[in-house]
């Protein structure tokens, strides 16, 4: 199916705000750990940093490391959102060839992710 | 490492460098960052690599929203060539164990030289073709924007620079899988995102103006950076500080560079980034010298 310029223009603004969303986000929490290192409250890099539940648990203990550890990860699960945004929005203009395009990037990125972190 | 605030400040000063040549160019800028984290840093190439593939997601993600939005960057086309990209970066294990990594940039240091020639002799707008009746350049409007050229791949945007809309398609689909395919391999190797190869390849192969390559690849770098960045970070090679610094300057200076980009032409962009391939090849060639494997 072709899509219209307005379905362009949505899916267009649904990956823009997902991505700038994750910055902003990841932005604040890299500029509070940074001020939380440079204050003292900072431990040496965790061993495994992409465990999530000790991260976050360090994070909330004010660990400067942790906290920009946690917005680091942030920062490298944009580009996945991004292919996630775009594939649900090919699904829903019924775009089945660009749908499972992304699906397939997805499921690679997923295999990678697993295999760095397993 | 713990690392002072001069360090810090260096570093996210030529974060803001890295991340607007890096829009601009469609590259993400890693090419930029690890000589700083190395020579003027001291920190050791394998850190210096893993910080250089986070920072090329940041310079990514920092713009590849405003660049879908204004239509340079192709959205259908970026992610078919990602299958390519990513299936690449898994492979890229295999590579590492059969070729030595400096062999690998010995190789890749000599593609990148005659590329750049290649695109200094390019004529310029080769593979595009501009709207006849160019609209206003202030007020790009989207309910006149003309309709692509006939193919699912093709795109169209408004380039401020002329003052007019591009239209262009889409050719030679599948060398450019290829050429995504290895940029997609040796991505995690040399801690860039493999801009300085699908630049080009969009650009001479598909047939792409080089402000939609450079936005299309800016759109891709991201992905296929964030394959390799989770490997790095889970073996603990990333630099929470040290990172956190490059990070903070490149989403400032990302944003400036793809605000930059608009308003040059595409002839300009297309010598600066041989400018750029002459440099990274150089770089590693520095760096096979060093490590002392011969060049082939």
């Amino acid at each position: 199916m072709t899509e219209s310029p307005t379905q362009q223009r949505r899916l267009a603004r649904a990956v823009h705000w997902g991505l700038s969303g994750g910055l902003y986000l990841s932005a604040a929490l890299l500029v509070a750990g940074l001020m939380l290192s440079m204050a003292g409250h900072a431990t040496p890099t965790p061993h495994h940093p992409l465990k999530l539940r000790p991260l976050i648990a360090a994070s909330l203990n004010g660990d400067g490391t942790a906290v920009i550890n946690l917005g680091l990860v942030l920062l490298m699960a944009t580009p996945v959102l991004r292919v996630l945004v775009l594939g649900i929005g090919w699904l829903g203009e019924k775009d089945w060839r660009f749908a499972l395009v992304s699906l397939i990037v997805l499921t690679m990125l997923c295999v990678s992710i697993v295999w760095g972190t397993g | 490492m713990d690392p002072s605030l001069t360090k810090l400040a260096i570093l996210a000063v030529a974060g803001v460098g890295a991340g607007a040549l890096g829009a601009l160019l469609g590259t993400g800028g890693g090419v930029f960052v690890v000589p700083v984290l190395v020579l003027v840093i001291g920190v050791p190439m394998h850190q210096a690599i893993a910080t250089s593939i986070v920072t090329v997601i940041a310079a990514s993600s920092a713009v590849a929203g405003g660049n879908v939005e204004r239509g340079t960057a192709n959205m259908r086309l970026g992610m078919t060539l990602e299958i390519a990209t990513a299936l690449g970066a898994i492979c890229g294990g295999l590579t590492a164990a059969f070729m030595p990594p400096a062999l690998l940039e010995g190789l890749f240091a000599a593609c990148l030289l005659p590329t750049a020639i290649v695109m200094l002799r390019q004529r310029p707008g080769e593979g595009e073709t501009e709207d006849a009746a160019p609209v206003n350049a202030v007020a790009p409007d989207a309910a006149r924007q003309p309709l692509a050229a006939d193919g699912r791949l093709a795109g169209a945007y408004f380039d401020p620079a002329t003052g007019g809309w591009v239209t262009y398609r889409v050719r030679r689909l599948l060398p450019a899988l290829g050429v995504s395919f290895v940029a997609g391999n040796v991505s995690g190797l040399l801690g860039i995102g493999g801009g300085v190869f699908k630049v080009p390849a969009l650009h001479l192969l598909c047939g792409m103006p080089i402000k939609a390559a450079a936005a299309t690849s800016n759109f891709m770098i991201g992905v296929t950076a964030a394959a390799s960045a989770f490997l790095y970070f889970g073996r603990g090679s990333v630099q929470p500080a040290l990172t956190a610094a490059v990070v903070l300057g490149v989403l400032i200076g990302a944003p400036i560079g793809s605000w930059f980009g608009h308003f040059v032409h595409g002839r300009f962009l297309t010598r600066l980034f041989a400018l750029l391939l002459v440099a990274t090849a150089v770089q590693m060639l520095v760096r096979v010298w060093t490590s002392g494997v011969p060049i082939p």
